[in-house]
């Protein structure tokens, strides 16, 4: 069975969400940091006044922060039933249809930490496309406790 | 079956709010056994759950109801008399459907209770006259009855009915009804018809129910709205296009409108949480073996659905202390002359944009000895301290977290987790408690709380790049600290800084190390200070900037920040993202609120032994040949300069445009009677270019006092008060050894404008 995923850069991990679960991409969108929140939280942004947190995954994967000269993140807000939410990465990807037939486990090579966030990954031709787990993604405070 | 779960979700909608209804009514049934109205009533609502819950397949629960319907028709006929226990029982039952519904609501399934034994005892109240089991009906023969009755309720056109026919009617279809078994008298049901024909129509046919969830939606909607009509109607300002001005100003009045209407909509009445009481103090009493009749007035007043959310705990707890604590037992209460039966007083009424609700209880007062032993047991105030303390410094103790004067812990009350939780939950909505007792007599708590939370009125202040709004309930007031004096006035107490604000120390926060904001190391000159209220403790905040205040629309923060001191966020008129404080949770975090407070009720108590009896806050204004006047602080929201350029005039008032509102000014040189002709001939000095103006608040109302000069804010005892000789004057008294007359702003509002309060406030 084909299932189509979008996919976004965060570091050198090539990642993907299925798109059922994203709602919109935005670009250079404004982001509200919040003090005294978990660093994982870059912020707050207004979606048509709808106030949303935004988790960054670089700080998720434990890469170091972007640089001030990076192009400004992109943000994927998450198409959620009770509340939304919404993710910064590098810069998002093309949607691609992928077969279930080529879905893996996670690879060993990712750190401890990283592959709780990954529920798998699918092989594709020249690259490998990590499928994110968005339930741990979003759960913080068991990132704090394993810190 | 998502058509079948839209009716289970209906009908626990519809029955929950029925069982509260159904407590109110058997509460009033025992009292008055003979009313019929009420009678129909709980039949109807009994016999409506059943009917349902059997075309559902609830069994259990349509046993349980069956049992208790056959119970009131046989009281309905006067075959039984209602006695105390089987209203126990019949509240009982209640207890059993609720418990069965929220199961239901949980899981989708009954729960395995079988309640025999409430079935046992419902049944056994109606022994020895006709077998309650009865002849089982077979299920056939109810839809002829049942159409029928539907069709009879439509021409009463009552749609409450009409929906319940409606749900009816599929009864025929489920062969699994005929499964159940269900007996059912048939007398039972026709008597039902009966009574449902003779009841009067509700106001269900005008209204609809809507899921909270849609309102929210459409609150932030129209709050959006909002925004972008203050963006456009601030471009159109400048324009020279007439239709755009005149479309841009049409679509002004109808967004303030439609703001209104939506906020509307999320309004309840306070009777949603009230209608629990009646039951809920039949069983304290009984359970403490008092006697206490409740007594409602203002049930219609309303209030935004939130805010009566987060005060209903505090209520119910109210209510549970004045039944507990307050209200004497019978007998006590003959010795003392007073009625056997004590009177609970519930009154709610709007004040201002606040509605204040009180509870009274003609009790035996607050105990002050025994308060005042239990505080200085518990370290409170030493022996010798205690003292000088006022009446109602003594009262206040029983707010705080550990007190309870309850000889014996009951399991209702008397956990020492009382009145500090009430006064915090009602303090975090903006709200306030006041006690008021006369000993022997009864006790009065009054809550004060805001209108609406969904639209507060707060400070922006900066810390570093970001704006944080802080609410004005909790600002007390606003210090701006010069290069010269901040030398002088911040000083360090053992490492923690405080600020010496009148005699008493304020321990400061520093916004920005709170939150974890990189301190710029460049001296800043001077320091702004927001006095903020949070539990029982001011402490002063200090912050880079205090820029505007503003009326936002609250945000909820999503859960992964449930940790951080913000109470929500909102969204500025430029599109910026302001925090909201949670100040309550900035003190404790900065630990100026709960470690320091036993030790800072001492230091409080200790200043206040110096200075005891009752001290009163005044403006103090001086007049223009140096005549003392002076307003109640209560009264003042702001102190301004206004330029003179700024003043309009409009007919023969003298206005200022203030924030969103027109201000009204009352010039007093020319209001107070004396005053009148000097001040023609000597006006303010025209050399000033701005005046200064004391922005009042006057039967809920803003008006604004233009006087020659304000002078001090003062902490005073009112000593050698006398009436006062001229109108618009409340009295006389010696404020810093020298003679000031206190204004009635009511009486100065009156002379300067006598239509003033006739007229009817404009919403802005």
């Amino acid at each position: 069975m084909a299932r189509q995923f979008c996919t976004f850069f965060v570091g050198e991990l090539f990642l993907g969400i299925e798109v059922t679960r994203i709602q919109e991409v935005l670009r250079d969108w404004m982001i509200t940091p919040v003090p005294t929140a978990n660093p994982a939280i870059r912020g707050l942004i207004n979606l048509r006044g709808q106030i949303i947190t935004a988790v960054d995954l670089r700080t998720r994967f434990q890469l170091p922060d972007r640089d001030r000269d990076d192009a400004p993140p992109t943000i994927l807000v998450l198409d959620g039933s009770e509340e939304l939410l919404s993710l910064v990465v590098d810069r998002s990807g093309d949607v691609l249809e992928v077969n279930d037939e080529c879905f893996e486990e996670p690879p060993d090579t990712l750190k401890s930490e990283s592959r709780r966030l990954i529920q798998g990954a699918f092989k594709l031709e020249h690259s490998l496309l990590l499928v994110l787990d968005i339930d741990h993604v979003f759960d913080l405070d068991a990132a704090d406790e394993r810190v | 079956m998502g058509g079948m779960d839209d009716i289970v979700a209906e009908f626990l909608a519809e029955s929950v709010e029925n069982l509260d209804q159904l407590d109110q009514d058997l509460v009033t049934l025992e009292k008055n056994p003979s009313d019929r109205e009420v009678f129909a009533q709980i039949f109807r609502t009994i016999h409506t759950i059943k009917g349902t819950c059997g075309f559902l397949a609830f069994g259990t629960l349509e046993s349980v109801t069956h049992v208790g319907e056959s119970l009131l028709s046989r009281l309905r006929e006067g075959t039984l008399d209602l006695r105390p226990e089987i209203t126990t029982d019949l509240l009982a039952l209640i207890d059993a459907v609720r418990a069965i519904l929220a199961n239901i609501d949980a899981t989708g399934q009954e729960g395995d209770e079988g309640y025999a034994d409430l079935i046992e005892r419902l049944k056994s109240h109606g022994e020895g006259t006709e077998s309650i089991a009865g002849i089982p009906e077979p299920s056939a023969s109810t839809p002829p009855s049942r159409a029928k009755a539907s069709g009879r309720k439509k021409s009463a056109s009552t749609p409450a009915k009409g929906a319940r026919g409606k749900k009816k009617a599929p009864e025929k279809i489920p062969a699994r009804k005929q499964a159940e078994p269900a007996p059912e008298p048939a007398a039972a049901d026709e008597d039902a018809d009966e009574l449902e024909l003779a009841s009067t129509p509700t106001n269900a046919e005008t209204s609809i129910r809507v899921d909270v969830r849609v309102l929210d939606h459409l609150m932030n909607l129209v709050g959006e709205l909002v925004l972008s009509r203050n963006q456009l109607v601030q471009h159109v300002a400048g324009s020279t296009d007439s239709l755009l001005t005149s479309s841009s100003q049409h679509l002004d009045a109808i967004t303030g409108e439609l703001q209104e209407a939506v906020m509307r909509t999320r309004m309840l009445p306070i009777s949603s949480i009230w209608k629990k009481l009646p039951r809920f103090t039949r069983d304290l009493s009984l359970k403490f073996g008092k006697q206490v009749e409740i007594k409602m007035e203002g049930e219609e007043t309303d209030l935004d659905k939130s805010v009566i959310e987060a005060i209903k705990g505090s209520l119910l707890h109210l209510v549970r202390n004045a039944v507990d604590h307050g209200i004497e037992d019978p007998d006590t209460r003959e010795e003392n002359g007073k009625p056997r039966t004590g009177t609970l007083r519930l009154r709610a009424h709007h004040e201002g944009g606040t509605v204040v609700i009180e509870v009274h209880d003609d009790g035996g007062g607050l105990d002050r000895d025994r308060i005042l032993a239990r505080a200085i047991k518990a370290g409170l105030v030493s022996e010798a301290e205690s003292e000088g303390l006022s009446r109602h410094e003594i009262e206040s103790f029983i707010f705080h977290s550990g007190f309870s004067t309850a000889s014996k812990v009951t399991n209702i009350s008397g956990r020492g987790v009382g009145l500090d939780v009430v006064r915090t939950n009602v303090e975090r909505i903006g709200g306030s408690v006041e006690l008021q007792s006369e000993p022997g007599e009864s006790t009065t708590f009054r809550v004060k709380i805001p209108l609406t939370l969904a639209i507060v009125s707060v400070l922006l202040v900066a810390a570093d790049e970001h704006r944080i709004a802080i609410p004005q309930a909790s600002v007390v007031e606003l210090i701006r600290l010069d290069d010269a004096v901040s030398g002088l006035g911040i000083e360090d107490l053992n490492g923690v800084p405080v600020f010496r604000l009148r005699g008493n120390l304020l321990p400061l926060v520093f916004l920005n190390q709170e939150l974890g904001i990189q301190e710029n190391t460049e001296t800043r000159s001077g320091a702004n200070i927001v006095v903020l209220q949070g539990d029982d403790r001011q402490f002063g905040l200090v912050v880079d900037a205090i820029e505007d205040s503003q009326e936002i629309v609250v945000k909820p923060l999503g859960h992964l920040l449930s940790t951080v001191p913000f109470a929500g966020a909102t969204i500025l008129g430029n599109g910026q993202i302001a925090l909201i404080l949670d100040v309550f949770r900035l003190g404790l975090a900065a630990g100026v609120i709960s470690e320091a407070r036993a030790h800072s009720i001492a230091t409080q108590v200790s200043a206040a032994v110096k200075t005891r009896k009752s001290r009163t806050r005044l403006v103090c204004i001086h007049g223009a040949d140096d005549e003392r006047l002076a307003v109640e602080f209560e009264a003042v929201n702001r102190l301004e300069n206004i330029p003179r350029s700024f003043i309009e005039r409009v007919g023969n008032q003298q206005v200022v445009q203030y924030g969103d509102e027109i201000l009204q000014l009352v010039d007093l040189q020319q209001t107070l009677p004396e005053r009148r002709k000097e001040a023609r001939s000597s006006p303010n000095p025209a050399d000033s270019t701005t005046v200064p103006v004391v922005v009042c608040n006057v039967s809920g109302r803003r008006i604004g006092l233009v006087v020659h000069m304000i002078a001090d804010i003062v902490e005073e005892e009112l000593k050698a008060r006398r009436p006062g000789s001229r109108d618009g004057i409340r009295g006389c008294a010696v404020i810093q050894d020298r003679v000031t007359e206190i204004l009635d702003l009511e009486a100065v509002v009156r002379l300067a404008d006598p239509e003033f309060f006739d007229r009817e406030t404009g919403s802005s």
